[in-house]
């Protein structure tokens, strides 16, 4: 079961993921998180040149070639093996994170950067996206007070409100596989509401690896829209 | 005036390119060597990715896009604003090469790879082409020799060959930007037929 969290800077993501680990495990299952850009030697080696405050003239399409590069990495050498050993993985940003700050951030073409992922992850779909919505300026007013200020963070605030546009946009495409979460709720109701999504996805689908990642795999009742 | 030289492993490109950039300069004109994936603080970093020996487990498609970021940023932050400028810009290797090397030589989807270099390129295309041809097992013993070894060319002969073969392919289907130069000849002889056909294309 792949699992991504999504979510505008400053949403909190990074610091849920890893209680959300222990909570699933202390169910039994088997969980490895990992995250985006990252989770391998040669994924942080490109992710701290994305990082690096020296690189202001980096272009946005070197940037999101960047990010392609890290995430073909992660997909084929970790997250597709653990998903085959039965694992439920808990990634950090995924493919929406490009659609949202590449596609919609920086304007770039939604079908040329639909491409460029699919090049990147040869066919692999998260089987839940979790959404952690914040307002832009919020969340860029918690990132900057913490010390964790980055150079994607100096883009402009009306990036930054674009980028969660483009969130909400792709929550209403595909409502069936994305949760949206209230990230200005206090941190223990966010981390409540992620662990009932996880269980509940688990519990009535089941863990049958092959059956989900075929397609048209049976959704749960509360996946198929009421027909009124 | 954009030229590119491409070739496979130890067909020297790299060793002619300051002559003739200096024979190009004595003549008057304003000429910018530059090579991939390098040429730009970013596109340094990203070298020393692509290039590191520990990174073995580097899956293909890695590589590719790893080449691709390097190339855009080229592309906007050097090549683009020299051109613009009058100068004669001339590459160490181009888009052909990632053709050759993943699409030939990993056997990679080319349509998909064509793609991939149209988006990293913004689509400019190169105004000359030049391929130094060397046979597979010649240029690798060259490289051997002049200890330039690296994770690159540690793939199987046949791979070096599938590129050679791309590089053909390609040269066949666009007579026109393409030119093909024996590197196997004298290195003296290899750099007079460069300058030859480069003026030649300058002043056309």
């Amino acid at each position: 079961m792949f699992i991504t969290i999504e979510g505008v800077e400053g949403s909190g993501k990074t610091s849920h993921i890893l209680p959300l680990a222990r909570f699933l495990t202390e169910k039994g299952y088997k969980v490895f998180t990992t995250r985006e850009p990252g989770g391998t030697g040669i994924s942080e080696q490109i992710r701290s040149i994305l990082h690096n405050m020296d690189n202001t003239e980096m272009h946005p399409r070197t940037e999101t070639l960047l990010y392609q590069a890290a995430r073909a990495q992660v997909v084929e050498q970790v997250i597709r093996p653990k998903l085959k050993e039965g694992y439920i993985v808990l990634c950090d940003r995924y493919v929406h994170s490009t659609i949202a700050y590449q596609g919609y951030g920086h304007k770039q073409d939604l079908t040329q950067i639909n491409g460029l992922i699919e090049y990147a992850v040869n066919g692999l779909k998260p089987d839940m996206v979790l959404l952690l919505d914040l307002d832009a300026k919020i969340g860029l007013d918690r990132k900057f007070g913490t010390g964790e200020w980055n150079r994607l963070d100096s883009y402009s605030l009306t990036f930054h409100k674009r980028v969660r546009d483009g969130y909400i946009n792709m929550l209403n495409v595909d409502p069936l596989k994305w949760r949206i979460i209230n990230a200005q709720n206090k941190w223990e109701m966010v981390q409540d509401e992620l662990q009932k999504h996880t269980t509940l996805l688990m519990e009535h689908i089941g863990f049958q690896e092959d059956i989900f990642h075929s397609p048209g795999y049976p959704l749960h009742e509360s996946q198929i829209p009421a027909s009124d | 005036m954009f030229i590119t030289l491409e070739g496979p492993e130890g067909s020297g490109k790299t060793s002619h390119i300051p002559q003739l950039v200096e024979y190009l300069c004595e003549r008057g004109y304003k000429v910018f060597p530059m090579r991939e994936p390098g040429g730009t603080s970013i596109g340094e970093q990203i070298r020393e990715v692509i290039h590191d020996l520990k990174n073995v487990e580097m899956h293909p498609r890695t590589e590719t896009l790893l080449y691709q970021a390097a190339r855009a940023q080229i592309v906007e932050q050097v090549i683009k604003p020299r051109l613009a400028d009058g100068e004669i810009v001339i590459s160490d290797r181009y888009y052909d090469s990632t053709i050759a090397y993943q699409g030939y030589g990993h056997q990679q989807n080319l349509e998909q790879v064509r793609q991939l270099v149209k988006y990293a390129t913004g689509g400019l295309v190169p105004d000359l082409t030049v391929l130094l041809d060397v046979d597979v097992e010649e240029g690798l013993k060259r490289k051997r020799k002049d200890n330039e070894w690296n994770r690159l060319d540690a793939y199987t002969v046949e791979f070096h060959q599938r590129v050679r073969a791309g590089y053909l392919e390609m040269v066949k289907a666009e007579p026109n930007r393409w030119v093909v130069v024996d590197a196997g000849q004298k290195w003296d002889n290899v750099q007079e037929e460069l300058r030859k056909l480069i003026l030649e294309r300058i002043k056309k």
